[in-house]
């Protein structure tokens, strides 16, 4: 497949009292003369809908980082949620998400793995409907793509 | 532009590549062994596949919308030198890359179950991109 050079959006999402900033690069892999991506731009602007969505699924990221946290702290298990940590807090950080969040008792190591396989892979499909609920193209593309990076860490998981 | 127009436009590049990633899986088979690389001929046989899919679903989710499907360019440019499981299989990876980019700026320019395809076609594809020797990303596809 071809390769195009990536074109950078940079869309600024007006979240309730807070600014988010959703940065994003579309590319396109095919070479079709007049088949561009120059002109198109996300579905609809930012909304009061979107501020809410990105709170609902910050919390939800939120939870599952405590959990990989904790899950982190049982023996053996650590290296397979450290890498669920660390992604979950770089997406926080994207989505400019502040909020507090809980650490559960995760119990031992058996019932651990499984919980917390359980929990990313509600985390992924939670990602995936956001995505498909989002006002904003922009949002969109950052909440799937936030999905296909949890996809991809439980692959690895196995 | 915006709404159905910017859909359209976003359905006719994500199968412009397709119709580039089919040809480009057609010719990585070509040169890979079923008998010597067994798992190998398997991946790439089954990308081959999911991108065709993917194809025929565009043509008729574009045709379903009134628009004229774009059609496959006569070739697409390949690596001179496939002879090896290397670099078949980091072609293969450059094209799941540059699918996720794809199937990223989809999901941004559509709506409804056309975006939801779209999501389901970005998790697939940065799956896939582990498949060819590709690590985990914070963000596939951007």
């Amino acid at each position: 497949m071809p390769n195009r050079p990536p074109l950078s959006r940079r869309s600024v999402l007006a979240a309730g009292g807070g600014v988010i900033v959703v940065t994003g690069t579309a590319a396109a892999c095919g070479s079709v003369p007049g088949a561009t991506t120059s002109g198109a731009e996300p579905t609809a602007p930012s909304s009061a809908a979107d501020a809410d969505l990105v709170e609902e699924v910050g919390r939800a990221i939120a939870d599952a980082a405590g959990r990989a946290r904790a899950t982190a702290g049982v023996a053996g298990l650590r290296p397979l949620a450290r890498p669920f940590v660390r992604l979950h807090a770089a997406h926080l950080d994207k989505l400019g998400w502040t909020g507090t969040t809980s650490t559960p008792d995760v119990g031992a190591a058996d019932g651990a793995r499984g919980a917390l396989l359980t929990a990313e892979r509600r985390l992924q499909a939670k990602l995936a409907r956001a995505a498909g609920d989002a006002r904003s193209g922009a949002l969109a593309q950052v909440l799937a793509s936030m999905a296909a990076a949890v996809a991809q860490q439980l692959a690895v998981a196995g | 532009m915006s709404g159905p127009d910017a859909a359209l436009e976003a359905l006719q590049t994500t199968l412009a590549a397709e119709h580039a990633a089919v040809f480009v899986y057609g010719a990585l088979g070509a040169q890979t062994s079923q008998s010597a690389t067994p798992a190998l001929f398997a991946d790439v046989t089954d990308a081959y596949t999911t991108h065709q899919d993917r194809r025929d679903h565009l043509v008729a989710t574009i045709e379903d919308a009134g628009g004229d499907p774009v059609a496959a360019e006569p070739g697409y440019e390949l690596p001179a030198d496939l002879s090896t499981t290397a670099a078949i299989t980091g072609r293969a990876l450059r094209l799941e890359r540059a699918a996720a980019a794809t199937y990223a700026f989809l999901v941004a320019n559509t709506t409804g179950r056309n975006r939801a395809w779209a999501v389901d076609a970005l998790l697939d594809t940065a799956v896939r991109e582990l498949t060819f020797g590709g690590a985990p990303e914070t963000l596939p596809g951007l």
